[in-house]
């Protein structure tokens, strides 16, 4: 935890789960042994130990996002995501703002809550080391009669009553002057047995870490006395008939008695109150249902699940009466898949929802971002027109239409570029308006992981294109308006060209009707490849006559690198065909004046993205055959820029420049 | 009614108890065959069966608890909404009960077997079996649901596969409780064996 909203989140995650635990555990008080009773408290111990919010997941409660929105009201911070990187505090920055200082107070008080422990451990180690050491043949005796280890035993004056101190040298106190009973002694025995020591200084260790919650350290002082009535169990099971009943008159003699809880020590007498409820225990010894072990494992593990491994927030943001709630409760909800950032993005820019764009733009822009959100509420302007003004979208987009994602490719680095397209509403100024009249934006865009969660950054403006008879939204997308990815080579008087478009959306859409909900963790769902071959004549124009036949066959590479096989097109006169795999061949007769241009046709498939990746091939093979001859075996080449915006020779700066508001500034 | 009345009795509306429990029919919206029901003819087999153990008076509790989530539930199945996911923490609270209740009850049918049955016979042990199955089962699934698997297809080839095998276990523990049932039909003078 290094700051003060870390250890937030951390406490009141783990003020959840034990909440949780303390129902379960009063719900099985007369069902469950002391010994379920007391391993409930792993449970815990693991969610204390599990940094708070990991893989944006949440437990039981969705603490991520209160934190996020307690934050950005408290500080007006929108550009930070709260992350707990370990369990225990580190301040690894010198303090600053007063959130940081307090952060400050707080460690202090985990260092001397520590050090007043330490010291009070080295005290009694002391005061043992100044008792009498006594070789007890009591204490021998009870240990050989149960089968228990033994350790140095020391007589000290002025103790209540025996415990165990020490784990690694553990010493057994017994109080000077006084005889102690077998069974208090068979109870100290266990304790050594079990190494209970331990769990007391891990219960101290949460205790300081989380000093300043009284839930967290209500349970500490729970799980202590749990401790003790697995031991008072472990005692009853070796123990018969009337010992049982000394055992409980034991303990009822000991509830009268002060209790200093000291770690590194475990002792029967743990307060009046601690010990009244022990002695309730042992009446229901017996009492118990038999045979509950696999049941108590089950009941243990299925609350374990939800609290070590936590939730995703699914919900989408929708407005909470202001924008810091609204801006916050958005950033909280982690996109976990590329496809959800390009979801939450696209559906963002469809319908102006600034939430949704929150939720998927990277931290330094979550300021500017609010505060373009605030302008617009202020000035009673739509977030459409803002965006309009941003993006360079040219008018409304048809929000009903859904958006497509062309040519979408995995970088080496891990994320992912392509180029979103939204269909508009009416022809951008001065163009056209007519039946057939489709137009499109397009917008190059990156996704790419920061922090643990995917954001989308526009890699610039978005450009009006025409969209011949709307077919870049059809069911089989086949539009030339997106840029193409083209590969080309040279062999003799030609240049061979092949060019792919892939397009897709999310998962399950657009289906009948488009959701304009975001699905943060979505997937990408079908997409659609398509290909086409090409041939330019570059030879001497007086020479075409020598060709009366040209054919190509291709297909990517395989991902081993291997050249795949291409099948033979010579055939009939005009012959085209292709194949699931990627492969394609078309022949065509070049009769009378043909043009330098030659069309060859290509095919189209579906494919899984998620499964098969983005189908855009490093290169392709492609046999070139003319006038029925295997003429060349080219390797086409990926032409630098291409599938890309086509005038951009460098990524323009990513802006988010507020414009400017009626009788306002405009600011950066 | 004699105490073998009452066994009888509570045996029924336990092996019938478990029917409401596992098996829907929906007419629209409403589900004919609501577990809630389930849990109340439990409640009254526990009641019935208490005589005999003891120990299944701690379940009362816990019934009725479930019985009331259950009824929720159906309610709001009713007016077209679902209860289960709104809040985790109740969820959980559900879970680990309805864990542990059964786990008990059908423990507590089995001793019950086994003091009645003929000897020789193996209806205890199998009630045991399928207890634990069923438990197993039971937990595997509330754990399934909490697990990040991102493939739908393996989510959903599983679930169904759980729920299948939870279906056949409850079946054979409906058909234990009523093989249970027929040792104390009629008037027979059979004391428990000691």
């Amino acid at each position: 935890m290094t700051d003060i909203w870390s250890f937030l989140l951390q406490t009141l995650t783990a003020s959840g789960a034990a909440a949780l635990l303390l129902v379960v555990k009063a719900m099985f008080r007369d069902k469950l042994s002391p010994r379920w009773q007391f391993s409930l408290w792993s449970v815990l111990a693991l969610v204390l130990l599990a940094p708070a919010g990991w893989g944006g997941r949440h437990i039981l409660l969705n603490w991520p996002q209160w934190v996020e929105i307690m934050k950005t009201l408290v500080t007006g911070e929108y550009g930070t995501l709260t992350k707990v990187i370990a369990p225990i505090p580190l301040p690894l920055t010198a303090p600053s703002t007063w959130a940081d200082w307090l952060f400050l107070v707080y460690v202090a008080g985990v260092v001397v809550l520590l050090v007043r422990y330490v010291v009070s451990y080295a005290r009694l180690r002391l005061a043992l080391r100044q008792g009498e050491p006594i070789r007890s043949r009591q204490v021998k005796a009870v240990a050989e009669r149960y089968g228990l280890p033994t350790c140095p035993v020391a007589a000290v004056n002025g103790l209540p009553t025996a415990f165990i101190c020490g784990v690694f040298r553990p010493v057994l106190a017994l109080p000077a002057g006084r005889e102690a009973d077998d069974k208090v002694i068979l109870h100290e025995l266990l304790h050594l047995k079990y190494k209970d020591v331990i769990w007391g200084w891990a219960i101290a260790f949460f205790r300081c870490v989380h000093w300043c919650n009284p839930l967290l350290w209500l349970c500490a002082d729970w799980a202590g006395n749990d401790l003790e009535s697995l031991c008072d169990q472990r005692v009853l099971e070796r123990l018969e008939g009337e010992d049982r009943r000394d055992y409980g008159r034991i303990l009822l003699s000991m509830a009268g008695e002060k209790y200093a809880r000291t770690p590194g020590t475990s002792s029967a007498s743990n307060g009046g109150e601690n010990v009244r409820r022990r002695i309730q225990a042992i009446a229901r010894f017996k009492r118990y249902p038999a045979g509950m072990a696999l049941a108590s494992v089950c009941v243990t593990v299925v609350l374990a699940a939800p609290l070590v491994v936590g939730v995703r927030a699914e919900g989408v943001p929708e407005w909470r009466g202001t924008t810091a709630f609204t801006m916050s409760a958005a950033r909280a909800v982690r996109c976990s898949t590329p496809a959800g950032a390009i979801d939450a993005y696209a559906k963002g820019i469809l319908t102006g929802e600034f939430p949704y764009m929150a939720m998927s733009a990277p931290l330094d822009l979550q300021d500017k971002l609010a505060a373009a959100y605030e302008n617009n509420a202020n000035a009673s302007r739509t977030s459409t027109d803002w965006m309009m003004e941003q993006s360079g979208l040219p008018c409304w987009p048809k929000s009903w239409e859904g958006y497509r994602i062309f040519n979408l490719e995995e970088l080496a680095d891990g994320s992912c570029e392509g180029l979103l397209l939204v269909q508009l509403n009416y022809p951008p100024d001065g163009q056209p308006w007519g039946e057939e009249a489709y137009w499109i934006a397009v917008q190059p865009i990156r996704a790419e992981k920061e922090d643990g969660r995917w954001v989308v950054l526009p890699l610039g403006d978005f450009q009006a294109v025409p969209d011949v008879e709307g077919r870049t939204f059809g069911s089989f997308p086949q539009s030339e308006a997106a840029p193409a990815r083209v590969y080309e080579a040279q062999a003799e008087d030609f240049i061979v060209r092949a060019e792919y478009w892939t397009s897709g959306t999310l998962s399950g859409q657009p289906g009948d009707s488009v959701d304009l909900i975001p699905h943060p963790h979505g997937a990408f769902g079908q997409f659609y490849v398509m290909q086409r071959m090409s041939a330019t004549y570059t030879g001497d124009p007086a020479d075409k006559g020598e060709y009366q036949k040209i054919a190509v066959s291709n297909a990517p590479y395989r991902e081993n690198g291997q050249r795949p096989v291409l099948r033979d097109p010579r055939s009939d006169t005009y012959t085209t065909g292709s194949s699931s795999s990627g492969a394609s061949w078309s022949s065509s007769s070049l009769n009378g004046d043909w043009s330098g241009e030659i069309s060859l046709h290509g095919g189209g498939t579906t494919f899984d993205w998620e499964r098969d990746g983005d189908h855009l091939p490093d290169r392709v093979a492609a046999n070139l055959y003319l006038n029925d001859k295997l003429t060349a075996e080219l390797t086409l080449l990926t032409v630098e820029g291409s599938g890309r915006m086509p005038t951009w020779s460098a990524a323009p700066e990513i802006s988010l420049a507020q414009a400017p508001v009626e009788g306002g500034e405009a600011r950066d | 009614m004699t105490d073998r009345e009452m066994l009888y009795s509570g045996l029924s509306n336990a092996a019938w108890g478990y029917f409401f429990l596992h098996i829907h029919f929906n007419l629209g919206r409403i589900n004919i065959l609501p577990a809630f029901v389930g849990y109340l003819l439990l409640l009254s087999a526990i009641k019935k069966l208490s005589g005999e153990r003891r120990d299944l008076l701690l379940l009362q509790s816990l019934g009725a608890l479930l019985a009331a989530w259950n009824l929720a539930d159906w309610l709001f199945a009713c007016l077209g909404g679902e209860l289960t996911g709104i809040f985790l923490p109740l969820d959980l609270l559900a879970a680990v009960a309805g864990l542990y209740f059964h786990f008990q009850f059908i423990t507590d049918m089995a001793a019950l077997a086994e003091a009645y049955q003929p000897e020789g016979g193996n209806l205890a042990q199998r009630l045991r079996q399928n207890r634990t199955v069923y438990i197993v089962m039971c937990t595997a699934t509330s754990i399934f649901l909490h697990l990040p698997i991102k493939n739908e297809d393996v989510r959903i080839y599983v679930s169904m596969g759980l729920l299948v095998v939870m279906l056949v276990v409850v079946l054979f523990i409906m058909g234990e409780l009523f093989a249970l049932r027929r040792l104390f039909r009629g008037p027979g003078e059979q004391q428990p064996e000691t």
